[in-house]
């Protein structure tokens, strides 16, 4: 598949007119950058035609002015020229290229990246890569053939990387401002964000901030960034001329939150941006709602004129009700359905002819808009497009199409181009003109532009994770809603056993709110844990009750649902069990590592974590990712306030690999940072009180290194 | 029987702030037949006449009805009592910013800084979700083969309400379980002309 990808300029192949700059342009600073609609810039308004190769040692010929689709990356991107369709295939660690329209039967091509790329932003005269590790934001130009060169592709043409800009590691989304010169690049790993002077090639700033940095836009003038969250319902604000870094609230699905509650918030992929508010897609934990075990999918909206968010608080007002019906009046006092009209909102693209977002419902292989006008777009559903197909007829899973993570539209914005990603599908949308006429929603063509790289079981297993359409494996949130990306949602849960209408089952729950006041339960407290690099040997669960993965699988179907599982035989979830392990194992990528020798603090901390004063290494054995896999009773902590005591004392000491990126700790949430955790732990574990000030420091240090 | 006349004769019940009164009990009963009243001002205002509907002026409901825009301009910004039945059966009907099949049945009407939102159809339940209370009230009723709900809430600047109504249904279990209507949905943002209404 890929090339090695040493040299710099390298030669790939590239659909026709793709709408980027000629040779002129190869050099980073050459040329002017032309905003939308600028016609008379000399070298980036010029492309190749339409149609047809360039011809060998000549520049692509010029266009008339070209408009980039949007200015926000997504996994899928459509050329400014609007005849190809630029993916970034993080699983095969390739951008491929898909020519418009689709369906007729041209390959797509491969474009080998140095490491698994994230998204893709096609300007009229480049294209934007962040790649997630080595850490970095490519820039890409097509360029003409050098004379008795051999065409590259069909087309003749070639793509080649003209900057890379290194960036933190685990680069991701990407934004560029109005005029194009500037990119904002989000690091999730290294909570960091980078702009990227694009003429120059050079990083401007580097700005720290708080946990999972995902989802980025530019507003209008150009003047701020808005950042979203893998955790956290808050958004960071950064000025974009230096960088300054502020916190701005944007609460979660206020109309579905209980009084003087704030509710947390998780899977911050997507946020969009109009001319006066930012869209934020996320999952609002604890939610409140008719069996609303973990809450509900939200848009949530900010205005831009004083940074405040449009929707009010829940009234909590009694509802006027007939009167000859027995209901929950409680409930009434809720906007629609249980758990929102999506799941797992993993990317967002605004449709300004209609005024209408666009949300990639990863769990229920579903497109589905939503009204941006409203007050509360998630209560606002226009239209749901269902992409996935082909149900596994025990499974539950879509075949094609499953999972989609990356909208694109067309220039008219008639056809919406679907990326899934548990099935290689980009899928062809027809979309509602919502102008009165008739329409039926329907896909019209699907391209699957590649196999599953892990193939058999872990395939399976992949459309498993997302999926939150198998009724078996979820209720109504896939693995991945709670690990996305086999990371975690920062949140502490409540486990809880309680009656439902099915029978008593213990389940887990956003808020104490979630749970039947009548029961009088609050549940003990249980923080999600991250998957990936730490699932290599059991036991698992944290009392290490599961002896092997597939067992803790099963044990979690029961867990992340309201009630008890629907009808099923156990072979069914055993095989579920074991397709989702296969791909645990294999499919989750580990959070980058950089490769560098300890700083002295570091070492100092190593050294007292392997001391036998401080004793950590006694069971968080450095030789078996820093755990021993045992349970051990453990000095119980205080209750937390919300959540029912403890009843067992026993702990599986947990792996301390990525333990920095990890917050909160302990299997309670309640220490906030590292720090936190060691100026509290004591000798709870290990004996770590008689350390100070500096020697506490050093540990955390060390710590972060693992 | 004329479903104008349900307004004052099918009215089940209300909730208002502490003296805000909708029409209702105590509001006489306007008989079919009778002419509209005109409001204080002389005419319902809070709409856009015809030469200030804006650039799509008014619009046609399914019903034949004519629809105008909300204008913000004629809306006036002092507090006044909720309109008299009277007013409200002169008073044009609007349309709403954007709604969806499940809004068909739903129309809406302004007097002054008054909005009402009339439902047809089966509703077992009407809340405002989120939004300040005062002034506003529901009503669910009219005859029996012509049911409906209906919202009456205070259109002003910085507003930002939220309704649920809810229909009558059956849980998989066949048992009585209320199912999710409509959501309407009504702002004012400071610094925008006019009102947004969706019913979605």
């Amino acid at each position: 598949m890929a090339r090695s990808m040493g040299n710099l300029a390298r030669t790939v192949m590239l659909v026709g007119a793709m709408g980027l700059a000629g040779a002129a342009a190869l050099v980073p600073g050459c040329g002017k950058d032309a905003g939308p609609g600028d016609s008379s810039g000399p070298a980036a308004s010029t492309t190749v035609a339409a149609s047809g190769s360039a011809a060998p040692g000549t520049a692509p010929a010029p266009t008339a002015s070209l408009k980039a689709a949007t200015h926000e990356g997504g996994a899928i991107a459509r050329t400014a020229r609007g005849d190809a369709l630029i993916l970034a295939d993080e699983d095969h660690r390739a951008v491929r290229v898909l020519d418009l329209p689709l369906g007729q039967g041209r390959a797509p091509f491969e474009v080998a990246m140095p490491g698994a790329p994230a998204q893709v932003l096609a300007l009229p005269d480049r294209v934007l890569v962040t790649v997630r590790e080595p850490g970095s934001l490519l820039v890409m130009k097509e360029a003409a053939r050098t004379a008795g060169e051999a065409p590259a592709g069909p087309e003749g043409r070639r793509l080649v990387e003209v900057a890379r800009v290194p960036v933190a590691a685990d680069a991701w989304g990407v934004a560029v401002t109005p005029d194009e010169k500037t990119a904002i690049v989000t690091s999730a790993w290294t909570h960091t964000v980078t702009a990227v002077d694009l003429d120059a090639g050079k990083v401007r700033w580097t700005a720290s901030v708080a946990r999972e940095p995902r989802g980025v836009v530019v507003t209008p003038d150009g003047a701020t960034a808005y950042v979203s969250h893998l955790v956290g319902s808050a958004l960071t604000r950064i000025a974009v001329g230096g960088g300054a870094v502020s916190r701005v609230e944007l609460p979660a699905a206020p109309l579905r939150t209980p009084p003087g509650k704030p509710l947390d918030a998780s899977f911050g992929f997507a946020v969009a941006v109009s001319e006066d508010r930012v869209f934020a897609a996320r999952h609002a934990l604890g939610a409140l709602g008719t069996q609303a075990w973990f809450g509900a999918s939200t848009v949530d909206v900010m205005l831009l004129a004083g940074e405040a968010p449009l929707a009010p608080k829940h009234s909590g007002r009694a509802p006027f009700v007939r009167a000859d019906k027995e209901t929950r009046p409680d409930e009434l006092t809720l906007p629609g359905g249980a758990l929102g009209a999506f799941t797992q909102p993993r990317a967002m693209v605004r449709r300004g002819k209609t005024q209408s977002l666009l949300v990639a419902a990863e769990g229920i292989d579903a497109i589905v808009e939503l009204d941006a006008v409203s007050i509360d777009p998630t209560n606002a559903v226009m239209r749901t497009y269902t992409v996935g197909s082909g149900i596994d007829p025990y499974l539950g899973v879509a075949t094609t199409c499953g999972a989609p993570q990356g909208i694109a539209l067309s220039a008219d914005e008639a056809t919406a181009y679907v990326l899934c990603r548990a099935t290689y599908d980009v899928a062809e949308v027809k979309l509602d003109p919502h102008d009165g006429t008739a329409f039926a929603p329907a896909v019209s063509v699907v391209v699957r532009f590649a196999d599953d790289p892990l193939g058999g079981d872990a395939a399976t297993g992949r459309r498993l994770f997302y999926s939150a359409t198998d009724r078996v494996t979820s209720g109504g949130l896939a693995c991945s809603g709670c690990h996305p990306e086999g990371r975690d949602d920062g949140h502490v849960w409540h486990e809880a056993r309680f009656n439902t209408s099915d029978g008593t089952h213990v389940n887990f729950v956003g808020m104490v709110e979630n749970l039947p006041e009548e029961e009088r339960v609050k549940g003990v407290p249980r923080r999600t844990p991250m998957l990936a690099g730490r699932i290599a040997e059991g036991p698992y669960g944290w009392h290490a009750e599961s002896p092997d993965l597939p067992s803790r699988l099963v044990n979690g179907f029961g867990l992340h649902r309201w009630g008890g599982l629907p009808p099923h035989q156990q072979a069914n979830l055993e095989a579920r069990a074991a397709f989702l392990a296969a791909f645990l194992r294999r499919g989750l990528v580990t959070p980058p590592q950089e490769a560098r020798a300890l700083t002295p603090e570091e070492e100092k901390g190593k050294a007292i974590f392997l001391s036998d004063a401080a004793r950590c290494a006694k069971c968080h054995v450095p030789e078996s990712d820093y755990t021993d896999r045992m349970a051990y009773p453990m000095a119980k902590l205080p209750v937390r306030p919300g959540f029912d005591d403890e009843p067992q004392a026993e702990f599986k000491t947990p792996s301390l690999k990525y333990v920095a990126g990890h917050a909160p700790y302990f299997h309670d949430g309640s220490a906030a940072s590292l720090e936190d955790l060691i100026a509290r732990n004591g000798n709870r574990m290990g004996q770590t009180e008689h350390l100070s000030l500096e020697e506490r420091a050093a540990l955390v240090a060390f710590l972060r290194t693992l | 029987m004329n479903r104008r006349l349900a307004v004052g004769v099918f009215v089940l019940a209300a909730v208002a702030s502490p003296g805000v009164a909708p029409a209702g009990p105590g509001e006489p009963a306007v008989r079919a037949g009778e002419g509209a009243a005109a409001s204080p001002a002389g005419a319902p205002v809070g709409v856009g006449s015809p030469a200030a509907r804006g650039p799509e002026g008014g619009a046609v409901s399914a019903g034949g009805a004519e629809e105008l825009l909300l204008d913000g301009e004629a809306i006036p910004a002092e507090a006044s009592k909720p309109p008299t039945v009277a007013e409200w059966l002169a008073a044009p009907r609007v349309k709403f910013t954007r709604k969806g099949p499940a809004a068909a049945g739903c129309r809406a009407q302004m007097v002054r800084a008054w909005l009402r939102v009339r439902c047809e159809g089966q509703v077992f339940a009407v809340s405002l979700v989120g939004g300040g209370p005062e002034g506003v009230a529901f009503w669910i009723g009219g005859p029996v083969d012509a049911p409906f709900g209906e919202l009456l809430t205070p259109v002003r600047r910085g507003d930002r309400r939220v309704f649920q109504l809810w229909a009558p249904g059956k849980d998989e279990a066949g048992m009585f379980a209320p199912k999710p209507m409509l959501v309407v949905q009504e702002q004012w943002i400071e610094g925008q002309r006019s009102p947004v209404l969706t019913a979605w």
